[in-house]
């Protein structure tokens, strides 16, 4: 099985550091796809039970302010429980 | 049709032609199997079947009725895509022990007592840890071990909690054993927390579910495929029939759709975020067991019906890298879209899967919603909208991009087997199905819940949730604001057995040994004399051991009885005197 091989490539550049020209293709095309998610909002009359349900956009900040969250999250984790992958190995 | 045979049986007993026949037979009966099971399930009539009498109880070793029809539909379903997924594999353990391992999982969502559910929740574990073996590393040796540890242990609480009930209750029926809730929950007898905890370990409740994230990252790339559609949708299957309505479920469920994301978020092995996100969409199930309601049971069956084809997916597609490039970790992946296009556009599929309009999840994930909604579950309702969010983030985009996108292209990296691509590609033409056609999956869900997904309110306020996920996602990683990949991982709650419960251990061994030291010559052999006087009566020709004959036994027990007469009447004797 070839799991135990070597892997093929190592040491890939990391994501992180100064935008480039691919990364600024996604950012663009995931603003469009806001943009518009947005613009349809006004072609919707919204019936959730919970007020803040009906509020402009709500779906769209809170997933916005939910993916800060986990990155945040995960950040402040990783700084306090990180360690390395052989761990339990040693 | 064998009337009144357990649909699981048929893999079960099945699989045993295996390791019989040369390795090309060996796929063709993989195939086959799951079919004839799905053709047993599809012409068995509703109702109870295969009742044995044992020790004065009625076991039922098969119901098949709206609940158990639809778990049991799926868990054929997978098995047959995995079979094919798995067409590459070589030698008969792992297709072996996968066939019986989901004709364990079959057969338990259709047994209608306690005493059969235990039987298959037991070889379930049994069979399963052969497809982290299968790995054949010392590793995946260890990992296997730690795995049936966990599993085992789940099977002799539930054999305990059973035993408790059925004494308590005078049934072995398997119906609903309790409403435990934040009122009541105080009031719930051992019986009934022995088996909630034991489905809650399978289901991976919050400080139960590190077997999860352990093991799955360890088996081989079809055996993760396997054991993500069976041990914890067969949990949530259990939680719907033992315990539905029972709103202590409610808080667990919200637990578990937050943490596992901020692990998902950052963890390496990109297998390991999912075990993490599968984690997560179990809390939406529980969640929707919580509630209780008919549309959020209906709800937790539909999600786990969806979520195993979703996950498959995305189980299969990582499995195609690791399987092509040997590795699933972040830090050593990139830029597969070239090399691996068509695994690429399913992984992707899968993606989009879990949340997106014409997509599974899209339409099984809202009845869960919804049921929150509408029954006033403000916490529950918010947080798997944070849940919807962040799966998506931390597995819809970050695991395509991490292995297919990001980085340079890879040299000599070919195309996943054409198994694999069938595989992939009919879970993911069974995801498009049921996205555009969800009546098909809502007329197969308990309690007759009728549903329609595709509101324009819905899907507009399901694309914006992605939308600005996505918008979120790539502004992080534009900015150099989403936590770079590194060759690490994030310790979890396993630590406090793994690393300060083996510390302590070690810990008293030394101290053990030490005294044994300090008490010198005289005490060690003090030690030693006692520990051969306890052999020499209680090894297996010892007198406390060996078999007796009838006879002496009679005889003993005789002069016991007398013993304890003399004992019994001799201070009334002496009174008398």
């Amino acid at each position: 099985m070839p799991s135990n091989k070597s892997p093929a490539h190592k040491g890939r550049a990391t994501n992180g550091g100064a935008p480039k020209a691919g990364s600024r293709t996604w950012v663009a095309i995931a603003a469009v796809a806001a943009g518009l998610s947005l613009a349809a909002e006004f072609l919707i009359s919204k019936h959730d039970s919970f007020e803040i349900g009906n509020s402009f956009a709500f779906y769209g900040w809170m997933a916005a302010l939910s993916c800060l969250i986990v990155v945040a999250g995960a950040v402040a984790l990783r700084s306090l429980l990180s360690a390395p992958e052989d761990l339990y190995d040693r | 049709m064998i009337a009144e045979l357990n649909p699981g049986l048929i893999l079960i007993l099945g699989a045993l032609l295996i390791p019989l026949v040369p390795q090309i037979a060996r796929g063709a009966i993989s195939l086959a199997l799951p079919l004839v099971g799905l053709a047993q399930l599809l012409l068995l009539p509703r109702g109870e079947a295969g009742q044995i009498a044992l020790f004065g109880y009625q076991l039922v070793t098969l119901r098949i009725d709206d609940l158990s029809f639809v778990f049991g539909l799926i868990f054929l379903i997978a098995a047959f895509l995995a079979s094919i997924y798995a067409l590459h594999v070589k030698g008969w353990v792992e297709p072996m022990a996968a066939q019986m391992y989901a004709g364990s999982a079959i057969g338990a969502v259709f047994a209608g007592d306690l005493i059969t559910l235990f039987v298959f929740w037991e070889i379930t574990a049994i069979t399963s840890v052969f497809l982290i073996w299968a790995r054949r590393s010392e590793r995946s040796f260890d990992t296997g071990m730690r795995y049936l540890i966990v599993q085992v242990g789940s099977g002799v609480l539930l054999l305990s909690g059973v035993l408790l009930y059925v004494h308590q209750t005078g049934s072995v029926a398997f119906d609903v054993i309790a409403q435990v809730t934040t009122q009541n929950w105080q009031d719930a007898s051992a019986a009934t927390w022995l088996i909630l905890i034991a489905f809650g370990i399978k289901a991976a409740f919050p400080f139960l579910h590190n077997w999860l994230q352990d093991a799955y990252p360890e088996a081989t790339p079809s055996g993760t495929v396997w054991l993500s559609a069976f041990t914890t949708k067969l949990a949530i299957y259990a939680l719907a029939r033992g315990f539905p309505g029972s709103d202590l479920l409610v808080p667990i469920g919200i637990v578990m759709a937050i943490f596992p994301l901020f692990y998902a978020a950052v963890e390496n092995d990109l297998r390991r975020v999912l075990a993490y996100a599968l984690n997560n969409q179990l809390g939406f199930m529980v969640i929707g067991v919580g509630i209780g309601t008919d549309l959020a049971i209906a709800g937790a069956a539909a999600q786990a019906f969806c979520h195993i084809l979703y996950k498959a997916l995305l189980y299969m597609s990582v499995g195609a890298v690791l399987f092509r490039v040997g590795t699933a970790k972040a830090t050593e992946l990139g830029g597969l879209a070239r090399a691996m296009p068509w695994t690429c556009a399913f992984c992707i599929i899968g993606a989009l899967s879990i949340s997106a309009p014409l997509f599974a999840g899209f339409i099984s994930k809202s009845l869960i919603i919804s049921a929150a909604m509408k029954e006033g579950y403000f916490a529950a309702w918010i947080v798997m909208l944070f849940a919807s969010a962040g799966v998506f983030l931390t597995t819809g985009l970050r695991v395509p991009y991490a292995a297919f996108f990001q980085g340079r292209a890879p040299r000599e990296v070919a195309e996943a087997p054409n198994n694999m691509l069938a595989a992939m590609g009919l879970v993911s033409a069974l995801s498009l199905g049921l996205g555009l056609y969800p009546t098909a999956l809502y007329a197969l869900l308990p309690n007759g819940v009728t549903y329609e997904p595709y509101t324009l309110e819905h899907v507009v306020t399901q694309m914006q949730l992605l939308a600005f996920a996505a918008l979120a996602f790539a502004l992080l990683v534009a900015r150099g604001f989403y936590p770079r990949d590194e060759a690490r991982t994030l310790v979890d709650f396993d630590w406090f057995y793994r690393r300060l419960g083996y510390n302590l251990g070690s810990t008293l061994l030394i101290l053990g040994r030490s005294m044994i030291n300090t008490i010198g010559d005289a005490g060690r052999a003090a030690i030693l004399r006692v520990e051969q006087n306890i052999s020499r009566t209680h090894n297996p020709d010892g007198m406390l051991a060996r078999t007796w004959s009838t006879g002496v036994m009679a005889f003993l027990a005789t002069a016991m009885l007398a013993g304890y007469l003399v004992i019994f009447y001799a201070p009334a004797l002496v009174g008398a005197g």
